[in-house]
């Protein structure tokens, strides 16, 4: 299990360079150059990441650069360049002489720099542009021993928001689930890795189905259910020590759980009542309240940013839709109109976008609804994608999908012009569920 | 035999008189000869009598020992026949319950050769005609047996959402488990358990496949 013990940013050395670099990196974006993340694959920004220096004697177990590397080209947003390519392999300031970059037409740079620290690593970076010749960004990280990737993916989080304002999701992990590809006998893992699919840890295995696994918002815990009695139950476990908690289970379908804002309650669904309801658990109290009241089937509760309302999925129309209800009042709205078939709503992080999954032609994409503007778009064009989760910084989507006959997981950009696969070594993957940003 | 050594004793001390008489008639035979052969004669008559005695008390005796012999044979008799006869109704029991048993395991086996899968039509949940005479079947057996109890295992296929084809797996469950308690099923003896589509039979990403596994699978839990 990965854990930053301690993590210092660093303020760039000099507050008027950090000043300086602002307005330059705003001018510089009023002159085409800087980062919009619609821009996409279209037209990359060319970076280049110089292998990080290491004082130490012994190689170090990770490439702290070429995570970085990755990081940022996987995000679509960025074209590293190969290091074949490189000039030089400066790994400070002095070092850096920006007319070889500039030849090499990288417009950002980033060197480092790793050392050992007390009880693991200590990574310094420092990010410069090219162009204008200056620093725009640095800082230190600390971790652990086994924290190399996380440190790594510490450094592509901040150079990320240094050159497109928007919070890096790279230290962040994705929970799913795993079975075998046959049928019959099967297993069934909960597994947890890094968002990038490193260091897959199990959590739990069955030979009955686990599914719908949700993070708690500390991202510690996971709730999830787990039909290992035969019968369905959620639980809760901390990813850490393993240790875990069941529910208290009715008859009938105990499903669908979904973390509060606050972290204080769980949305499941429940049949106890008849057929698929919402119902709100206070994680504190122990009480349930009841949300929606309908002989249709209502499922896959998501909370709205603010915790005043939830979206689920009804077939209240006939056929399923997302809807939304506002707890207070009880006000139930029908969100989306388009097709035959949407369904498990979520929402980015600032509540503009909807992902769902969404039928057309009777194929199952991914799909996003500005709710804005209230146009829906299909972020794919495979079919069976399933279980969109958002990103905590809202520029990506995960999702499984059908790949050469077995599921996989995958990412698209929240604009779609990014894709990328999550590949598995064996048997299929599916259901990630990408966590909240890690404290 | 008791009866038969009391016999012996009687004859024994009737034969002791009897010398005991004779030797006091010849003691006595020098004395008064009239005398003599009159208490002989006497003593004769008592030894007589005393025989006439013991042979009366071991007839009786005899006559007792029969009667009790054959009042033994008759009880061992009677005790036999009434032996036979439970063994006979407890034959004719167990033939009734072995026959009970057959049927119950005919009836059994005629459930377990229902048909134990229902299938569906894509996002429906509808009981297709088809299945309905095995339904009906299982519904005769379960109405029939009180103590049997069944779960209806909903699944639906692989296109659509996880949690939304949970709802639909039990909505096919309910749907059968109506179905059932239309026919005087108790509700008591079904429990439904959707697995949407996390279990299918087919792994397969066509349209067999999928028609396989949407499906509601009835489990006996106790027959």
């Amino acid at each position: 299990m990965i854990r930053i013990n301690l993590i210092i940013r660093l303020l760039p050395r000099v507050l008027v360079t950090t000043l300086l670099s602002a307005v330059l990196a705003t001018s510089v974006g009023a002159n085409n150059l800087v980062i919009e993340i619609t821009q996409g694959v279209d037209d990359p920004v060319p970076i280049a990441v110089v292998p990080f220096h290491w004082s130490g004697t012994k190689a170090l177990k990770e490439d702290v650069a070429q995570i970085v590397d990755a990081d940022l080209e996987r995000s679509g947003q960025f074209k590293a360049l190969k290091r074949s390519l490189m000039l030089s392999f400066p790994y400070q300031e002095a070092d850096v002489y920006y007319r070889d970059w500039h030849y090499l037409a990288t417009e950002y740079l980033v060197v480092g720099t790793v050392s050992a620290s007390e009880n693991g690593y200590q990574v310094d970076y420092q990010l410069f542009d090219v162009q204008r010749q200056v620093a725009i960004d640095g800082g230190r990280f600390l971790g652990g021993r086994n924290d190399l990737r996380a440190l790594g993916h510490s450094v592509s989080d901040a150079v990320y928001e240094a050159l497109t304002g928007l919070k890096g999701a790279f230290r962040t992990r994705v929970a799913y689930v795993a079975a075998d590809k046959k049928v019959n006998p099967s297993y069934y893992k909960l597994l947890v890795a890094d968002a990038d699919g490193h260091d897959a840890k199990e959590i739990l295995k069955s030979n009955q189905p686990i599914m719908s696994p949700s993070w708690s918002r500390d991202a510690k815990k996971l709730a999830y259910v787990s039909f290992e009695t035969n019968r369905p139950a959620i639980y809760i476990q901390d990813i850490t020590t393993g240790k875990r908690e069941r529910i208290k289970s009715f008859k009938g379908i105990n499903g669908a759980p979904a973390w509060s804002p606050d972290g204080n309650k769980l949305a499941l669904v429940l049949s106890k009542d008849g057929n698929a309801e919402i119902y709100v658990l206070d994680l504190n109290t122990k009480r349930l309240t009841r949300v929606t009241k309908h002989y249709g089937i209502d499922t896959e509760p998501f909370w709205s940013v603010d915790g005043e309302h939830i979206l689920f999925t009804s077939d209240r129309g006939g056929k399923p839709q997302i809807y939304q209800i506002t707890l207070d009042t009880g006000w139930v709205e029908r969100l989306t109109f388009e097709g035959d078939y949407n369904a498990r709503g979520s929402l980015t992080h600032d509540g503009r976008f909807l992902v769902l999954v969404s039928r057309h032609d009777g194929r199952f994409h991914i799909a996003v609804q500005d709710l804005q503007r209230g146009t829906m778009s299909l972020l794919t064009q495979s079919n069976l994608d399933e279980s969109p989760s958002v990103a905590p910084n809202g520029s990506m989507v995960m999702y499984s999908t059908q790949d050469g006959g077995r599921d996989i997981l995958a990412a698209v950009s929240i604009d779609g012009k990014v894709k990328f696969k999550l590949p598995a070594n064996e048997g299929v993957v599916r259901e990630p569920a990408w966590s909240p940003y890690l404290n | 035999m008791p009866v038969g050594n009391l016999s012996k004793v009687i004859a024994s001390s009737v034969l002791v008189v009897f010398l005991a008489a004779c030797s006091s008639t010849g003691e006595t035979t020098d004395a008064t000869s009239s005398t003599q052969a009159a208490q002989a004669a006497q003593a004769a008559q008592a030894a007589q009598a005393a025989a006439d005695a013991a042979a009366l008390a071991e007839s009786q005796a005899l006559e007792e020992v029969q009667a009790e012999a054959a009042a033994q044979a008759a009880a061992e008799a009677t005790e036999q026949a009434a032996q036979e006869a439970a063994q006979q109704a407890a034959d004719e029991a167990a033939a009734v319950a072995q026959e009970l048993a057959q049927q119950q395991q005919q009836a059994q086996d005629a459930a377990q050769a229902l048909a134990h899968v229902i299938y569906f039509d894509f996002d429906q949940s509808t009981i297709k005609a088809e299945f309905r005479t095995a339904l009906n079947g299982h519904a005769a057996y379960l109405s029939q047996n009180p103590t049997a109890k069944i779960v209806l295992e909903g699944h639906a296929d692989e296109r659509g959402t996880r949690e939304y084809n949970i709802a639909l797996g039990e909505r096919r469950g309910n749907a059968v488990s109506r179905y059932l308690v239309v026919q005087g099923v108790s509700v008591d003896a079904i429990e439904v358990v959707s697995f949407g589509e996390e279990r299918p039979v087919n792994a397969g990403h066509d349209s067999a496949s999928w028609a396989e596994n949407r499906r509601v699978e009835i489990r006996y839990i106790n027959y």
